[in-house]
């Protein structure tokens, strides 16, 4: 009969010890966890702390407990408003407030929430985390000062190519209703158009009927970029004029075939020279060179 | 709204003032027509320098005017059309192949005039 009694002592102390064990072991989770950790009654106490939540408030963990959970956010109302949707609609998550420490510094964080319940399965009150996003909110803070100066710098580069594009498509008057066109660099769909537009506002101006378009400097010149130019010519003799386009190299000539580009409408002649002899030809100019005055005139 | 046509020597000028609806374009192909009969005319110039657009009927109706003129007898000339029309126009892809065009109203009289003298010599 001494055995039974001593077995069954042993057995309830062994119990004991293992919810004992239990118990610090979860207690031990609690108070090791950085986030600030806090349990919230239905009338909005607070009822249980972590170490995190003293250091977060910088309040002994005696006077946080039983004092209202609302007291140390910068809006207690939207705190309050926080664990009541909790105990209405179960949880909440990413709730944004801001800590007041007693010192008087604040802390940005987010606030994952839930209910919990007792063994009867009866709400026992609102276990909330706290997330602090101090450093984020200072990354983001930077992020746009950042992006706002990068914006700045984007817009100087535009207008930095937008005089550049001014400059590199002057319309030239050589003769009176002959105009010429040098074009330098890349030749895109926006270039193309503001070469359009000035070259037909310049037929207004200068009443030409010749234009002679000169794409030496064009780099490249594609399938787009030669369409372009049919449209410019196209506008041009809608406005009276003929477009005379120069320049083409053998490698443009020959990829423009190759592509299968119908630029027959076009009237292309190899160089700047030709062109303008075409030009005034057309206009019904006659270039005349006298030899004997021109080697008077050098000495 | 009827278009104005004025007769100058062998020439007709037929000024367009405003916006024309598709019944303006349709009646201005047919006075034209007429008034080129009666008048034995050898070139028209149809001045479009105040229209603001130019869409696909409008210029449909101007390349078969100038068809229809040709066959009795005249030239006809676009004269006036305005840059941003003209890249429009392009952009839409209407081109008015076919029909002559010059920046304006003396531009388009003095081709019309080089024209008629080179038919004279040639004929």
């Amino acid at each position: 009969m001494p055995e039974k009694k001593n077995s069954r002592n042993s057995k309830v102390k062994r119990t004991a010890t293992d919810i004992q064990e239990a118990g610090d072991y979860a207690r031990s989770l609690l108070e090791a966890s950085l986030d600030p950790l806090v349990t919230i009654s239905p009338e909005g106490k607070v009822t249980d702390v972590n170490e995190a939540v003293v250091k977060v408030t910088g309040i002994l963990r005696k006077d946080l407990i039983g004092s209202d959970f609302s007291d140390y956010f910068t809006e207690p109302d939207k705190a309050r408003e926080g664990y009541q949707r909790v105990f209405a609609t179960g949880f909440v998550t990413d709730y944004p407030l801001t800590i007041r420490h007693k010192d008087g510094h604040v802390i940005e964080v987010l606030y994952n929430a839930s209910v919990y319940r007792d063994v009867k399965g009866k709400v026992a009150g609102v276990f909330a985390a706290a997330r602090d996003i101090t450093a984020q909110k200072k990354t983001e803070a930077e992020l746009a000062k950042t992006n706002a100066a990068l914006q700045g710098q984007i817009e100087e580069r535009r207008r930095a190519e937008r005089a550049i594009l001014e400059l590199s498509t002057p319309v030239l008057q050589l003769r009176e209703g002959l105009l010429i066109l040098p074009i330098i660099g890349i030749l895109d769909s926006q270039r193309a158009r503001q070469l359009t537009e000035q070259l037909l506002n310049s037929i207004r101006d200068n009443r030409a009927k010749v234009a002679v378009v000169d794409i030496t400097g064009v780099a490249a010149v594609d399938s787009k970029v030669a369409n372009h130019l049919l449209q410019t010519a196209e506008a041009a003799r809608l406005m009276g004029a003929i477009v005379i386009l120069t320049g083409l190299s053998p490698e443009v000539a020959q990829s423009l075939v190759s592509i299968g580009v119908d630029l027959g409408r076009l009237i292309t002649v190899g160089d700047l020279q030709g062109g303008i002899i075409e030009a005034d030809r057309l206009l019904g100019f006659k270039v005349v060179h006298n030899q004997d005055d021109f080697t008077t005139r050098r000495v | 709204m009827r278009v104005p046509i004025l007769k100058q020597g062998p020439f007709l000028i037929a000024s367009v003032q405003s916006a024309l609806t598709d019944e303006d374009l349709v009646q201005l192909r047919d006075d034209l027509t007429q008034m080129v009969g009666r008048h034995h005319s050898r070139g028209v110039i149809i001045d479009v320098t105040a229209l603001d657009v130019m869409d696909s009927f409008a210029a449909r109706t101007l390349r078969s005017m100038a068809a229809t003129i040709k066959l009795k007898g005249a030239h006809s000339i676009i004269v006036g059309i305005q840059p941003e029309v003209a890249f429009a126009m392009v952009q839409l892809g209407l081109s008015l192949t076919g029909v002559s065009t010059a920046l304006d109203l003396e531009d388009g009289l003095n081709l019309l005039s080089k024209q008629m003298k080179e038919n004279q010599n040639g004929g």
